[in-house]
């Protein structure tokens, strides 16, 4: 039994700034990851999944030439995707509940908010693993249920206490604050699956 | 039932589960590493985005300089302001990010802009160089507080 489990991985990295490149390759190199590949936007990011398979994929939200949500949208839905369940991690340096539906809408599977830590990075991969999320497949979306509540979401620093790390503004973390109040109560079920087993 | 409503769940197959085997737990000597490459790579991020204050100032400058076209100084102002937000917290300079992000989302999508706005663009140009120039990383204690409410006293005197 080998001690690094996740050296038979390959994960792809979809972010625009090449400092973050280096850092998230780093430490997935530093976990045991075997392969990394970069990618700085969307359609390079389709390019590589379309060249080898691919385990694992982090991406950006907002980035040029193909954003991180469409990318998403195009791995899950289009026709030559070669791997449409793959998990997809959404980096996320601002996590309003705005970007948060947007990305689930896509077909997200997980989120990890920045700043990133190793241990988070592994928890986000060691998550995916062992709880594979079922998918739904209606005219309009392919990609994980959307119908788990948001506050099961597993956004890592968020749900943690004592990190100690100032994260965001403040005006941006009362606005996760609010916005996870809000959410504890409502059902996320989208509409054109509600009603429906 | 129409072909609006129709619907399939299923589970794909856990490949990667397979792959791996058990991850229940990680080896803390693993963590221990990658953590410590990450601090490497801490220390080193003030020497990498001394690279950016240089596209900003000298965009800064062009802003200044010339009237004729402000479109493509405000698009690199915006675009190294937005790389800076994304990345500069997980590197430990979080008041970079807090600055970077003022700043980008005061400059989205402007492609003209007034001689008193430059002002502030310029105040979180020097703000961003005081961070970098003296690695001001975490809260910046009492010069992350000053530098901040010099910012705060900037924007109420001006409104894009």
């Amino acid at each position: 039994m080998t001690n690094n489990p996740l050296e038979q991985l390959h994960v792809l990295v979809v972010e625009d700034a090449v400092h973050m490149q280096t850092l998230i390759k780093a430490i997935l190199h530093g976990l045991g990851v075997g392969e990394v590949s970069l990618a700085s936007d969307g359609a390079e990011g389709l390019q590589i999944l379309r060249t080898r398979p691919v385990d694992i994929v982090f991406c950006d939200i907002k980035m040029d030439v193909l954003d991180g949500l469409e990318m998403v949208r195009m791995i899950r839905t289009a026709k030559d995707s070669p791997n449409p369940h793959v998990p997809i991690i959404m980096l996320t340096g601002r996590t309003t509940m705005a970007d948060v539906v947007a990305s689930r809408n896509a077909g997200a599977t997980e989120f990890l908010a920045k700043p990133v830590t190793a241990e988070a990075i592994y928890s986000r991969i060691a998550y995916v693993i062992e709880h594979p999320r079922q998918f739904v497949k209606t005219k309009d979306y392919c990609g994980p249920d959307r119908r788990r509540r948001i506050n099961e979401m597993y956004f890592g620093e968020e749900r943690r206490t004592g990190t100690g790390a100032i994260v965001g503004s403040a005006h941006a973390q009362g606005a996760r604050a609010t916005d996870a109040a809000k959410i504890q109560d409502e059902d996320m079920v989208p509409e054109d699956v509600a009603g429906h087993p | 039932m129409s072909d609006k409503d129709k619907f399939e769940f299923f589970l794909p197959p856990n490949t990667l589960r397979a792959k791996v085997g058990g991850l229940a737990t990680l080896d803390p000597t693993v963590l221990a590493a990658a953590e410590a490459k990450l601090a490497e790579l801490q220390r080193s991020y003030g020497d990498w985005i001394e690279a950016d204050l240089d596209k900003l100032t000298s965009a800064l400058r062009q802003l200044k300089d010339g009237p004729e076209s402000t479109a493509g100084p405000l698009a690199v102002i915006e675009g190294t302001a937005h790389e800076i937000k994304g990345q500069a917290g997980t590197f430990d300079y979080p008041l970079l990010t807090l600055i970077a992000e003022s700043l980008s989302d005061m400059l989205r999508g402007a492609d003209t802009i007034e001689d008193r706005q430059i002002e502030l663009v310029e105040a979180h140009i020097d703000a961003i160089g005081v961070i970098i120039r003296e690695r001001i990383q975490g809260d910046g204690g009492t010069i992350g507080g000053e530098l901040l409410s010099r910012l705060r006293t900037a924007a109420r005197k001006v409104s894009i």
